[in-house]
């Protein structure tokens, strides 16, 4: 009788201890690993995704790499996911292919922002999600075919490091200006330093005296170049891929002409919410493409383009 | 003991009353709390919201309020200053500034958009259109602030604020002149004001003003296109009035309160996840304290149940026994319970009351017995005296004087043997001696046809034994073993052995059948009925049956008779008794 009342006891403490955890739910876990080299453009990622952990009542983790780290870094970071119990990641890749294997041994959904689908990741529990490189490429054409006549001769300045979606921008707006019979020279950088791009850049437009206007594709590359046009004050203006402060302040001095909206804020809330989708299960669309907008000194202060370049000021 | 199916015992019943009356009160108790928190919860989340939201509304309009009386003092500042490069104007105006750290532009502008002063370090920028400015164009005697917008009018700045404007006077020269007023105050400011009225994770705060959304908590998301509102459906609703409304599939209730100088429409938007989750939560709790309560009462109403019943039951197992003819029971009362002790008490009572109610019947039992044996040993005489005075008066016809006068003489010595002792026992010799002059006058009565003999250990002649239990088995086995026979013998043994006194009465006569025997010996068994039943063989059985009684009454069920008897061989008769000196 002690025995069985015993028992019965324990068991009473026990539903106690059970039924006390049950109203306790998992937080999820979502990581984000950002590229350091296009800084505006992945703080404004991060922005994003903060945004989104906050609104969804996650937790977030982020690793950005710093400005010029190789593929290794963000391949470490990878690793490391799996220690920490991460149930999502959203990955903006500096060379996707060198992590693939990775991200096929992490097996958790994968959302991968900033970066066109080369190959399946794991199996398809994945989701892409990008500004739209063919529309931004042809905004930038369009953009220096107003400017320019035929003939012209135009510099497409690259990142040290670049990706599909640069690519794929260049590609388009190359493929619309020889159409009309204006001219790309590339020049990929050789750093991600300032001064040094805006050296690099001083001395191709010496080098190249013809040159009528340059595509920049970074926000290192608006910057060296407006430098480097200030200081030769040549007649040379640049269409952006990228709209940041550091870009809207060249655009009011006249120096940028047009800049691409390419809403990284969206992109990284959208992915932070495709990721938390995937980690719950449900399904959400393989790729998303973001459409943008063309931002130039007569629309800049527009309320719809205002509201997307200059961030809202939480107190 | 046999338990009918309708009948239950009270632990089961007490057991399950309780169980059912405490199952029936947490139950009541659950579905009382279920309805009164479920109307607590959702008036106080309603009261809750409408307060928070009027708070708000209260907050906001004395901010406004605050910055448009800043905004009317830099214009009396302005209007009242001799020159606008005057020292006692920017003394004044960096007062204002260093008083309030929201206000980020103060700047004059002619009627073409010309910048007339500024307190401001920056310069205005060649690209400005003021004139294309929407607080420029609005501008008139009634100061209303613009939507939230980027400032683009000085150099270096990006700043989201709203402004204030209005056509103000200036004095240049003496003269004085027209302009317009414009102040900014950081958007931040008002997103201040509204930040405190919802936590992030219970809800949302947000203001319109006709189509457009001044405010909202998410205001990035708002401004990105991440997150809607529908400012015609805030206009469309009733003011200080909450109602639930729905947003990408989840519900919200909103209340909304009016500031009219504004005309700002103050949205205070709650998530109902928030009051479902606490509501779940409570329920959760309600639920597990109530199967808590009902395991923690399940077990302690058993123990409770048990504490009460086990006195009960050990009463009633005891009473049980009791019909079981077992009276030597005592009922503790030394329980608990007051009650079982009463119960306990009065049994015992009674149970003594019984026992000696038993033991009085008992004593008169033996009484009455010992009279009726009494009465049958003085019966006995007579209708020996009847026969043996027959038998005188049949000699005496017949003129055997000697014989009449010898029998008489026998009859003499036997009454006188008789009459020297009153004792009930006697020692076996004076039994013996009795029986043998007994026999002597039968003898005579019967011419001595038979032959008498006793074979008596030593030791057991000055053994007691009852009186008178030998001559009406020796008579018996006279009367209905030999008297039919032309001779017989009568040996009588006694011995002592397996420690009894052991006298057999062994005749060699008729004997009887063993359908007779059975039925005397059947005889023997029944003692229940009363000496004088009579029993249904023949009348010698009644003193055979008076002899054993006899013994068992005064030494115990062990002792009595035993007959062994054979159908023409004889029949054998011992007395089995106690040895007693």
């Amino acid at each position: 009788m002690r025995y069985r009342l015993s028992a019965y006891i324990a068991l009473i403490i026990v539903l106690f201890i059970v039924l006390s955890g049950c109203s306790s739910t998992k937080t999820l876990n979502i990581a984000i690993i950002l590229s350091g080299d296009s800084q505006d453009f992945s703080n404004s990622i991060l922005q994003g995704a903060k945004a989104a952990a906050e609104e969804m009542d996650i937790k977030l983790t982020y690793k950005i790499t710093a400005k010029g780290t190789s593929i290794s870094k963000q391949a470490m970071f990878i690793d490391s996911l799996a220690e920490d119990g991460t149930d999502a990641l959203v990955i903006y890749p500096l060379e996707y292919q060198k992590i693939n294997h990775k991200l096929k041994e992490l097996n958790i959904p994968v959302a991968v922002i900033n970066s066109l689908p080369t190959s399946e990741i794991n199996g398809g529990k994945n989701s892409y999600l990008y500004t739209d490189p063919t529309e931004t490429g042809e905004l930038m054409a369009h953009s220096f075919i107003e400017k320019l006549d035929r003939g012209s001769q135009i510099a497409a300045i690259l990142p040290n490091m670049t990706n599909s979606i640069v690519m794929k921008q260049l590609d388009t707006m190359k493929d619309i200006l020889a159409e009309n019979n204006i001219y790309v020279a590339e020049v990929t950088l050789d750093s991600e330093d300032t001064l040094t791009v805006h050296k690099e850049i001083s001395t191709f437009m010496m080098e190249h005296p013809y040159i009528k206007a340059i595509a920049a594709f970074d926000s290192t590359a608006v910057e060296g170049g407006a430098e480097a046009i200030s200081q030769q004050d040549k007649d040379i203006f640049i269409v952006s891929a990228d709209a940041s402060i550091t870009t809207v302040s060249y655009l009011e001095k006249g120096i940028v002409h047009t800049a691409i909206i390419q809403s990284p804020f969206s992109i990284g809330y959208l992915g932070v919410q495709n990721a938390i989708k995937m980690a719950k299960g449900e399904d959400v669309p393989h790729i998303t493409s973001l459409r943008p907008r063309r931002v130039t000194l007569e629309n800049l202060f527009d309320p719809d383009i205002e509201k997307q370049i200059f961030p809202f000021q939480v107190p | 003991m046999k338990i009918l199916r309708t009948e239950r015992p009270v632990s089961r019943l007490l057991y399950g009353s309780i169980l059912f009356l405490f199952t029936i009160a947490i139950g009541a108790l659950f579905v009382l709390n279920y309805i009164l928190f479920s109307n607590i919860l959702n008036r106080g989340y309603t009261t809750q919201l409408a307060k928070t939201t009027s708070q708000l509304g209260s907050n906001l309009e004395l901010t406004m309020s605050s910055f448009r009386n800043t905004f009317n003092n830099v214009a009396l500042t302005i209007l009242h200053a001799d020159k606008l490069d005057s020292e006692d104007l920017n003394t004044k105006l960096s007062t204002v500034f260093s008083a309030n750290n929201d206000i980020t532009t103060i700047a004059l502008f002619d009627y073409d958009g010309n910048l007339i002063y500024s307190y401001m370090e920056s310069e205005l920028k060649p690209t400005a259109n003021v004139k294309e400015q929407s607080w420029f164009a609005k501008a008139g005697n009634i100061n209303k602030f613009t939507v939230p917008h980027v400032q683009n009018l000085f150099a270096g700045k990006y700043d989201w604020v709203m402004s204030i404007s209005r056509r103000i006077a200036y004095k240049k020269d003496g003269t004085v002149h027209p302009a317009v007023l414009l102040m900014d105050i950081k958007f931040s400011s008002i997103a201040a004001v509204c930040s405190g009225a919802q936590s992030r994770n219970s809800g949302y705060v947000y203001i319109v003003s006709d189509d457009d959304i001044i405010y909202h908590t998410k205001q990035q998301l708002v401004l990105m296109g991440l997150w809607e509102e529908d400012p015609r459906e805030v206009m469309s609703q009733s003011i200080n009035h909450s109602y639930i409304s729905q947003h990408d599939g989840k519900k919200y209730m909103q209340h909304i309160t009016h500031m009219p100088y504004e005309n700002w429409y103050v949205v205070n938007v709650a998530y109902l996840d928030e009051l479902s989750a606490t509501w779940q939560f409570y329920v959760a709790r309600l639920i597990f304290i109530s199967v808590f309560m009902l395991l923690v009462i399940i077990p302690t109403s058993y123990l409770f149940t048990t504490r009460i019943t086990l006195p009960l039951k050990k009463i009633s197992k005891k009473i049980y026994d009791i019909n079981d003819r077992h009276l030597d029971v005592t009922f503790d009362e030394d329980n608990s319970i007051l009650e079982i002790n009463m119960v306990s008490e009065s049994i015992n009572r009674l149970i003594t009351y019984i026992k000696q109610l038993l033991r009085e019947q008992e004593l008169k039992q033996i009484e009455l017995r010992k009279a009726e044996f009494a009465s049958l040993q003085t019966q006995i005489t007579p209708h020996f005296l009847y026969n043996i005075l027959g038998s005188i008066i049949w000699m005496i016809e017949d003129g055997k004087k000697q014989g009449a006068i010898e029998m008489i003489t026998a009859l003499t010595d036997l009454f006188k043997l008789n009459a020297s002792t009153t004792a009930s026992t006697i020692p076996l010799s004076f039994e013996l001696e009795y029986v043998n002059r007994y026999v002597h006058i039968q003898s005579m009565r019967y011419g001595n046809t038979f032959e008498f003999s006793v074979e008596c250990d030593p030791e057991t002649k000055t053994l007691l034994c009852p009186r008178m239990i030998l001559q009406p088995i020796i008579e018996n086995a006279i009367e209905h073993g030999l008297s039919t026979l032309d001779s017989g013998n009568i040996l009588v043994k006694a011995q002592t052995k397996e420690d009894m006194l052991k006298i057999s009465v062994r005749d060699n006569g008729v004997g009887m059948t063993e359908d007779t025997l059975d039925r005397l010996r059947q005889s023997l068994i029944n003692t229940t009925g009363t000496i004088n039943s009579k029993p249904h063989n023949k009348a010698h059985g009644i003193a055979l049956r008076n002899i054993h009684n006899r013994i068992r009454l005064l030494y115990g069920d062990k002792y009595g008779l035993r007959i062994e008897s054979e159908e023409d061989e004889g029949t054998c008769v011992i007395v089995c008794l106690p040895i007693l000196h």
